[in-house]
């Protein structure tokens, strides 16, 4: 409850806040004075009743004491009678010296039944107040010899309602005090709450605008004008400080700017070297492939060389024997023996010079075909185990003069829809990484080439019983140019160039372990290419 | 048992009965004498309400006073009771007068007159009006016949009556609230 008036009055407007502190103060003090004042009024009033009263007594009391003294008590209460000029004495009651009721008054304009028995029997030697009526006592004496006593009641009840009037009173004077509170405290309050409002008008705007030029003006040289010149002090200074961050900034951006451009510019160049990086990548690539078509080139003119050879020394052979035997013919010296003879030479060499012709042409024809496959990149049906052997064919005149030896195990018969050029290529590379890296200096070297499918996926195993490949290039292989035979002819591209085509062209995986000295195996996996 | 128990009645009752016949006796002496002790009081009460001439205190240099009783005394012990509440203030000598004694303002300050002189009265009056005692009496008709103060009976209570003119020749002075609950003879 006093939190949240605290927070209510804490929200206050400080014109309001004023004009309730005056007003709460002096209400207090009114009310507090009045409090006092009537408490001592009270006081005072019961006092003064009690001791006039206590004075009535004494007078009554010396009155009567003839009455007393001579047993009269007619007189007695005539003289007790007198008091009836007293509205606030209730009652009066006479003892005579043994206690024992000598003579009563009643205040007869009072119905005293309300407030019970008025005078006891026995007199008590009391004084008391209590709400109702002050009761005084008095023993009256001659010579210090009691001769009786006297009680005396007296109504407060006419203190109570002259407090009553002096309350509303009071209540009166307080709206008028809080009423007249308010009204000086609404006209004076401006003297406190002008500067404070203008203050804080300044700094809404300030807030709002962000204008840092606006001054707070001073109203006086009180604690409020400190206020006012401490805030135009750190206006100021957030000014001056708002120029220099915004100098520094500006600074700052165009170093930024330049920095941004310098930056740009590498970027440029950075952009145009790697740009060139790959177009000399790129013009490796294809060299390497024109340089593996170009040994396949050899290695097919090589294999086309014997049976053309064995054709020309065949078809030489047989023209020498046609001359020999148009010579012997035009003689006339033919026999029928050499008849015979030339027949025979004429169908072995024929038969030879043909069955020659026919193994270059299909040679040539094989050879055509992976040579284009190669050079180019289309897709076509083909017979993998055919495919494959083709290839295999192809590298042949690479093994020749080696001990080593290729072992195929393909349980492949399907056509399938491929990038054959690719293949190729892919075991091409392999055979010849084998040859150079694998069987470098060992003899009776042995490629396994295992393949299946499944489904249209191809499970292609390749391994040698090479050197190997060591724990710490096993991970650098597939990386472009990377070789061991730098200056010796190795490109470093063929491994990155079977990554590339199993990966990308094929959309496969290819995976390599090695064991030093024992062996090395690519397994690789290419799904079936979606037709559609 | 019964017989007993109605035995036993009969005696209570005749002891009762007896009982309430002293009574009666005593009360009726009893209120005989509590009319002389009130009025014995009020003897001593006068002391308190009349002032005495000045040169009757001076001549007696300490305060004793006579009060004299003419004529049988009624008050018994009351008297001496009286006697001892004054012992404090002053010396009260009680004088009973024989008819032949001599009566002034210095041997008689106060005096009684008993109910039976009641017909030597105006012989009585006539010796001591020009005295200045206080002349006090339950006479009937005291006060009209000379006396300055008469305590008569009203009812069950007493009246004082005072010849007022004779108080004051007689130099003495009453207090005003003496001459309130008295009735005043002119």
């Amino acid at each position: 409850m006093s939190f949240s008036f605290k927070n209510s009055v804490r929200n206050l407007p400080i014109k309001k806040k004023i004009a309730l502190l005056t007003m709460g103060i002096s209400g207090f003090i009114l009310f507090f004075t009045s409090v006092i004042q009537m408490a001592y009024g009270t006081y005072f009033g019961i006092n003064s009743v009690r001791d006039e009263l206590n004075i009535i007594a004494q007078v009554i009391g010396h009155q009567s004491l003839a009455s007393l003294e001579f047993l009269d008590q007619q007189e007695a209460t005539r003289n007790l009678s007198s008091l009836n000029i007293r509205e606030e004495i209730l009652a009066a009651c006479l003892y005579d010296e043994n206690e024992s009721l000598f003579a009563t008054y009643h205040n007869k304009k009072i119905d005293l039944s309300a407030l019970g028995q008025q005078c006891p029997e026995k007199s008590i030697l009391v004084n008391s107040v209590n709400s109702h009526r002050i009761t005084t006592f008095y023993e009256i004496k001659r010579d210090n010899q009691k001769i009786g006593s006297i009680i005396i009641q007296g109504s407060v009840s006419h203190i109570l309602s002259i407090m009553l009037v002096f309350g509303a009173a009071i209540a009166i004077l307080f709206v008028f005090a809080m009423l007249l509170a308010y009204i000086l405290s609404s006209h004076f309050q401006a003297i406190i709450s002008t500067p404070i409002l203008h203050l804080a008008t300044v700094t809404k705007q300030l807030t709002k605008d962000s204008d840092y030029s606006i001054r707070a003006s001073r109203y006086g040289n009180d604690e409020l004008g400190t206020l006012v010149d401490a805030f135009n002090t750190m206006i100021t200074n957030i000014q001056t400080r708002d120029i220099q961050l915004n100098n520094i900034n500006e600074k700052l951006e165009v170093i930024v700017n330049e920095r941004t451009k310098e930056l740009q510019v590498t970027n440029n160049n950075l952009l145009k070297s790697i740009k060139k990086t790959h177009q000399a990548q790129d013009q490796l690539i294809q060299s390497e492939k024109m340089a593996s078509l170009a040994g396949l080139v050899a290695g097919v003119a090589h294999e086309i060389n014997t049976p053309v050879g064995v054709g020309v020394t065949a078809i030489s052979h047989l023209s020498e024997t046609v001359n020999n035997f148009k010579d012997r013919y035009n003689k006339g010296d033919l026999t029928k023996t050499e008849l015979e003879s030339f027949m025979d030479t004429a169908s072995e060499a024929t038969h030879l010079v043909l069955a020659n012709l026919k193994r270059s042409a299909d040679l040539i024809r094989s050879f055509k075909q992976i040579a284009v496959d190669q050079s180019s990149e289309e897709m076509r049906i083909i017979r993998l185990k055919q495919y494959i052997e083709e290839t295999l064919i192809s590298l042949k005149p690479k093994l020749n003069g080696t001990t080593h030896s290729i072992v195929q195990n393909c349980t492949c018969e399907q056509e399938i829809y491929c990038y054959p050029g690719a293949l190729s290529q892919i075991i091409t590379n392999l055979v010849m990484n084998s040859i150079i890296h694998g069987f470098e200096g060992r003899k009776n070297g042995k490629i396994i080439l295992d393949v299946t499918v499944q489904n249209g996926h191809i499970f292609f195993n390749y391994s040698d019983n090479g050197n190997g490949i060591s724990k710490e290039n096993i991970n650098k292989i597939f990386e472009p140019f990377y070789t061991t035979k730098r200056g010796q002819g190795g490109s470093g591209l063929g491994m990155s160039i079977v990554y590339n085509l199993v990966t990308q062209k094929l959309g496969g995986t290819i995976e390599c372990c090695s064991e030093p000295n024992v062996s090395t195996t690519f397994m690789m996996h290419i799904p079936p290419i979606d037709l559609a | 048992m019964a017989l007993f128990k109605e035995q036993v009645k009969l005696i209570c009752l005749v002891l009762i009965s007896s009982m309430a016949m002293n009574f009666t006796v005593i009360t009726m002496a009893k209120a005989a004498d509590r009319e002389y002790a009130i009025k014995a009081v009020f003897l001593y009460n006068f002391f308190n309400y009349i002032q005495w001439p000045d040169e009757i205190i001076i001549a007696n240099g300490n305060p004793s006073i006579n009060l004299c009783i003419y004529g049988d005394d009624p008050f018994g012990a009351a008297l001496i009771h009286i006697q001892k509440k004054m012992a404090k203030k002053m010396t009260l000598t009680i004088v009973h007068l024989k008819p032949k004694d001599r009566i002034d303002k210095m041997s008689c300050h106060m005096l009684y007159v008993s109910l039976s002189e009641k017909s030597n009265l105006d012989p009585l009056i006539d010796r001591i009006k020009h005295h200045g005692v206080l002349t006090v009496s339950d006479i009937n008709g005291f006060s009209h016949n000379g006396g300055i103060i008469e305590l008569a009976r009203k009812g069950d209570k007493i009246k004082l009556i005072i010849n007022i003119s004779r108080l004051e020749t007689s130099g003495f002075r009453a207090n005003s609230q003496i001459l309130k609950i008295a009735n005043l003879v002119p």
